[in-house]
């Protein structure tokens, strides 16, 4: 009897553990993978809109492996219904065929035209923008009380002082990449892509050994050799924060740093080289619909009540430190305010290129840096061969 | 008494001396990382770069940050570490002894066959299949969530079954040493397989288990790619490899006090399960691999 | 007693009976879910359990049999699954079915018409097939429509509210709203060809949207006509759309390749020259890695072996920590430690040595944790066969005249490789794949110039092959990735049964 009693009792244990735990039928279920440690300012964000349309939103944070399983979870309909990457990834998520075009669900209006061509590709437009980050130029305004240089011999002069004095060790502190150094870069005259007004014009012009950069290719060099640049090409943020570097270049994450740190600074743009323009690139950090979603009515649905509200691109900007894409949010940010002055420079700076030839781009173009940086090659001769290798793997 | 005493300092100078100065570099070498952590730990400056082996700017900063991030839970990492490292260890081990005992004392076709399988299958790199699990982990989990991402036991299951092979060679290499005399002598006392297995070969077998426990149980606690892919990037699912590579996450914004302080932390036990148990580790370790 | 045992032995049936039906119930909701593979997993798992325990299985068996179904279902089904990927184009742009890809690219050629306004409509289930159907109303007239058909309905079957709302339709059923969600999947992909030039499309439960269709396929002819430059476009061998200029359609599909990933390592260039940098530095590093901590652990082992030494214990306590710390925070305490600039070893020498970004100096950092980690281990085990040597066979020699150093080589060493031997070869093996330390410490940096920035001069093949698959700034090759992790598999396994053969025949002879 006991032993029966026993068996009847693992196996209706059994049976309720395995037939319990069943999927619920969700009639309203929005799936969302945004980046790691955003997820709360997301669920945040989106809980309102949730209650009223009695919607779960399920906020999940993607895993840091590639594109997390998304391209083949999307084709087996089991992927998120919407997604948060940033712009440059654009083409090749459509080159896959896992995206769907936003062309109907976009307010373009709401958005400046270069965020809205980050996201856009083979005339369409694939993701709803959220925040724009970009690098800036930070001033140490204990040892440059006059403040952030107006024009690059300011700069140049004002590093070299404080490095000859020994004051300073290095004049801006930098990852000596293509992301850190593009201003630098534009400066002196090269360029990834031929771009217009702040549009790409052709991925079949590249411009990493452009006539203009090979003639001012040796300012780099020089400026290696000064100092102004340090060749160990360790990103060391400390140097900045101890005031052993007058300028340093960083990002919206790096002001939590700064702050810690305690150190006096100012944030402002790059300044220009040779009178022409010093941009660097911006990214969009954009939403995207899956094109297996089995929820588009309701995501489109979400895209345009929740992601484009100016509301949303507030709240999304203020917990990451970045500057929102929303034309409405960006007017209420206090234009003196460290967010303030990124998005100042980043209303000059130029989209990251979104086609999938960039991978080939980062590749050279970084390679080649760190060959000058290392002192391997001079910048000219780096570059040369950089522009050489790209348009070759690119089959220009 | 003068003369023999002189010796003896000649020869603690000739066969003892040279030996403490090789002990004492091995040593700051060993200890070398771990001196710099603690140092980092306590160092609320956050640099490990510019890191003075007394920090100047000392302070407990660095845990409490790990113990009020709310995005960030230290706590929650522990426990989740500790689970599914004890649990899969413990199957490991179980597991492992179970189809050992099995290849080492019952004859059968095929038994070479099946011991060189499971070692060679075994060398397929898991890692390179991550994609595979998580496929099919995500699809387990529509029809059973416990097995779905995000949660523990597909992930105890995935190492477990992955560690066979290793754990089973050296256990019965072990088991193979046990003189068959003593389970044929309990045979003939009437004593069933299960009952040889459970009261003579284990507890014979106390120094390799340990070893084989203690060596899964760390293999587990440092994997950190396929646990990330299964229990994904949530604050609150994360183990601890995986959670504290968050604090350094990124080549632009890396946070080396709470990293550091994080990681002392996790090492304190680990170190001390360590010293307890290293009888057992020269013993188990060799044991494991001798074939007698 | 008896009792006590018959208790039991019920009690053990009851356990596999209940294990059995678990599994077959699970079975059955795999069934239910369309997921038939996980079924038959399941079921045939269910069947074995049965014969293994109940129905008088081999005792071998009961022993193998959970750690050898753990070991089928989660370590070799997904190694020949992602095996399997080795022999497809599996890469960015080929993850879709052929089917999936067609209807994407005439998805994203759709043109949105901008002069019709979005029409009303309604959402109705058709009488005779139970499909769903969008009626609405459309250049003055009433039509029922969904993917397949698109036909007129008469007014006299309409029925109308006095608002002029579409009340009944004979034929169809007009769909409740609460009901709407259950029907969105059909509703979103729901196309209504009016005419060549107009196709209407839900775009939520309300209306449709008007586009212009911009290519169309030819199921017959396998091919996709550009509408606006009337080009056509066919399938090429790699799972593409591609016009006789060679212009793409994307996405792609995923196809059979055959052998052209395994091909490509010998005779694409891009791959081939990377990969033998990458297979030397696979067996230098792993063979340096285990001699260099074996020997050290030896020396170590020898030194301290001395009973008189009363300290010595204090010295394994402290030598085995890099074994008790977790690698995988150490080795980053170590990255951090190696850094050029400001880095505590470059500060503690007064050096100023690329440790991590130069070729050399980086193998050499790599190699130094290696044997930082893995020393303890060589020391342990030697220790354990030094103390196991019965100290007759020393004191033989030692009374034979041997010298010190001729008992070491002559006696002691054998002894001890014999009895560490196959460890050894475990730990050759294990540095072959000694993916995190390279992963976390260098990341296989520096990059070569000439592998598209996916292999560098410290990466072994196990890294360069994640980095194919997952981190590619190129696009992610699985199919490739895969073909090179089957190498890599069979180099490994090769490699270990030879070296564990080489010790059987090695005890054979002693």
């Amino acid at each position: 009897m006991k032993k029966q009693r026993l068996g009847v009792g693992l196996l209706s244990a059994a049976l309720l553990v395995f037939g319990s735990i069943a999927p619920a039928q969700a009639a309203g279920t929005l799936t969302i993978w945004v980046n790691s440690g955003e997820e709360a300012a997301y669920k945040a964000a989106s809980a309102d809109w949730a209650a009223t349309n009695g919607v779960t939103v399920n906020i999940l944070a993607k895993c840091g492996l590639g594109d997390c399983g998304l391209s083949k979870l999307g084709p087996a309909g089991t992927g998120p219904d919407l997604f948060v990457a940033t712009h440059d990834n654009t083409g090749t998520l459509v080159k896959s065929g896992v995206v769907t075009s936003l062309n109907n669900v976009i307010n373009r209006s709401a958005y400046p035209a270069a965020a809205v061509e980050g996201v856009s590709f083979n005339f369409g437009t694939w993701g709803i923008p959220i925040s724009i980050s970009n690098i800036a130029l930070a001033t140490n305004l204990e040892l440059v009380p006059a403040g952030a240089p107006k024009d690059w011999e300011t700069l140049e002069s004002t590093a070299t002082k404080l490095i000859s004095s020994g004051k300073a060790e290095v004049g801006i502190v930098t990852h000596l990449d293509g992301y850190f150094l593009q201003p630098f870069f534009e400066s002196i005259g090269g360029y990834v892509f031929s771009n217009k007004n702040g549009k790409y014009t052709s991925t079949k012009n590249v411009g990493l050994y452009s006539k203009d950069l090979a003639k001012n290719a040796s300012l780099m060099d020089k400026w290696l050799a000064e100092k102004l640049f340090d060749k160990a090409n360790t990103y060391d943020g400390s140097n900045f924060n101890n005031g052993k570097a007058p300028f340093a270049i960083v990002g919206p994450w790096s002001i939590a740093g700064l702050d810690k740190a305690g150190v006096k600074y100012e944030i402002s743009g790059v300044p220009s080289i040779k009178g022409g323009t010093a941009r660097a690139f911006s990214g969009v950090s954009a939403m995207y619909m899956n094109r297996f979603s089995k929820n588009k009515f309701l995501a489109k649905q979400f895209l345009t009540e929740v992601v484009q509200s100016k509301k949303f691109g507030s709240a999304i900007s203020a917990a990451n430190n970045t500057y929102p894409a929303n034309i409405d949010a960006a007017a209420s940010i206090d234009k003196k305010s460290v967010s303030g002055k990124f998005g100042a420079y980043g209303a000059l700076c130029l989209p990251m290129p979104n086609v999938a030839e960039m991978g080939s781009v980062w590749t050279y173009w970084n390679g080649a840096f760190a060959d000058w940086a290392s002192g391997k090659s001079k910048f000219g001769e780096a570059m040369k061969l950089a522009s050489k290798n790209l348009n070759s793997a690119l089959g220009n | 008494m003068q003369i023999t005493s002189r010796k003896k300092v000649r020869r603690w100078f000739t066969k003892i001396l040279w030996r403490h100065i090789v002990g004492i570099i091995v040593a700051i070498f060993s200890l070398f990382p771990l001196i710099w952590m603690i140092s980092a730990a306590f160092d609320v400056t956050n640099q490990l770069s510019t890191q003075q082996l007394i920090p100047v700017h000392k302070g407990f900063d660095n845990f409490n940050a790990l113990f009020s991030n709310e995005e960030k839970p230290y706590l929650v990492w522990v426990r989740n570490s500790l689970v599914v490292a004890t649990t899969a260890a413990l199957l490991q081990t179980l597991l492992g002894s179970a189809a050992a005992y099995s290849l080492s004392r019952h004859k059968f076709k095929g038994r070479a066959i099946t011991l060189n399988a499971i070692l060679i299958v075994q060398m397929f790199p898991q890692l390179l299949a991550a994609t595979t699990l998580f496929l099919i982990v995500n699809s387990l989990g529509d029809t059973f969530p416990l097995l779905g991402l995000g949660h523990q036991l597909p992930l105890i299951l995935i190492f477990t079954g992955a560690a066979l092979g290793v754990n089973t060679w050296m256990l019965k290499g072990f088991f193979d040493t046990i003189p068959s005399d003593i389970d044929e002598a309990a045979k003939i006392d009437g004593a069933s397989h299960a009952v040889i297995f459970t009261k003579i070969i284990i507890p014979l077998a106390t120094p390799v288990f340990v070893v084989i426990f203690l060596l899964s149980f760390i293999g587990i606690l440092n994997e950190y790619l396929i646990s990330s892919v299964i229990l994904g990037l949530d604050g609150p699912k994360m183990t601890l490899a995986v959670g504290l590579q968050q604090f350094i996450y990124g080549s632009y914004a890396k946070n080396w006090g709470p990293f550091t302080a994080g990681a002392l932390l996790a090492t304190i036990p680990v170190l001390t399960l360590f010293m307890v148990l290293q009888k057992y580790l020269v013993t188990g370790l060799v044991a494991g691999s001798s074939k007698g | 007693m008896i009792g006590k045992k018959r208790f039991k032995r019920n009690l053990q049936i009851l356990l596999v009976i209940s294990i059995t039906i678990l599994l077959a119930v699970a079975a059955l909701k795999f069934l239910q879910n369309g997921s038939w593979l996980f079924a038959s997993f399941a079921g045939i798992t269910a069947i074995l359990v049965a014969r293994t325990y109940w129905l008088g299985g081999s005792v071998h068996s009961k022993y193998l049999f959970p750690g050898v179904i753990l070991l089928i279902f989660f370590h070799i089904y997904p190694a020949i699954y992602s095996g399997q990927v080795a022999f497809t184009n599996d890469s960015n742009g080929h993850q879709l079915s052929k089917g999936q890809a067609i209807s994407a690219i005439l998805e994203d050629s759709l043109i949105p018409i901008e002069a019709q306004s979005p029409i009303n409509y309604v959402i109705t289930i058709g009488n005779s097939d139970g499909k769903v159907f969008a009626v609405f109303e459309y250049a003055g007239s009433y039509w029922a429509g969904n993917s397949q058909s698109f036909n007129k309905l008469n007014r006299d079957n309409l029925g109308f509210s006095p608002e002029g709302k579409l009340l009944a339709i004979k034929g169809y059923q007009i769909l409740d709203e609460s009901l709407q969600s259950d029907y969105s999947q059909e509703l979103q992909t729901l196309s209504i060809h009016v005419n060549s030039k107009l196709i209407l499309s839900p775009s939520d439960f309300e209306y449709l949207e008007a586009y212009q269709p911009g290519r169309i396929y030819s199921e017959k002819e396998d091919q996709i006509t550009d509408l606006t430059t009337k080009s056509l476009y066919s399938p090429n061998d790699n799972g593409q759309m591609v016009n006789s200029s060679g212009d793409i359609l994307y996405p792609g599909w995923k196809i059979n390749v055959g052998f052209r990933n395994f091909t490509s390592i010998i005779n694409n260039s891009e791959v081939r020259r990377p990969l033998l940098a990458v297979l030397l530095w696979t067996f230098i590093n792993a063979i340096l890695a285990v001699f260099l901590s074996f020997i050290m652990g030896l020396v170590l082992a020898l030194v301290f072996n001395l009973a008189e030494m009363k300290s010595k214990r204090i010295y394994r306590t402290v030598f085995i920590t890099p074994l008790a710390i977790p690698s995988v925070l150490s080795i980053l305490v170590w990255a951090g430690l190696f850094q050029t600039s400001n880095g505590v070893i470059n500060r503690l020498f007064h050096s100023d040595i690329p440790w991590l970004t130069d070729a050399y100096w980086a193998k050499l950092a790599i190699l130094l944790v290696e044997v930082w980690i893995s020393f303890p281990y060589m020391f342990l085990i030697t220790t354990g066969a030094i103390q196991a040597i019965s100290s007759e066979v020393i004191e033989a020699a030692d009374i034979d005249g041997a010298s010190n150093f001729q008992s070491f080589t002559q006696i002691k060493l054998p002894l001890v490789l014999r009895t560490v031997g196959p460890l050894l070869v475990a730990a050759g093996a294990m540095a072959l794949n000694n993916f995190g330390i390279i992963y976390l410490l260098t990341g296989g940096g520096p990059t070569f110039s000439n592998s598209n920035g996916n292999a560098g001069a410290t990466d072994i093949l196990i890294s360069y092959t994640y980095k194919l698959a997952f981190n590619s700034q190129e696009g992610n090759n699985y199919g490739l990735a895969s073909a090179l992790s089957i190498l890599n598999f069979v180099l490994i396994g090769f490699l270990s049964i030879y070296g564990l053969k080489r010790i059987k025949t090695m005890e054979g002879m002693n």
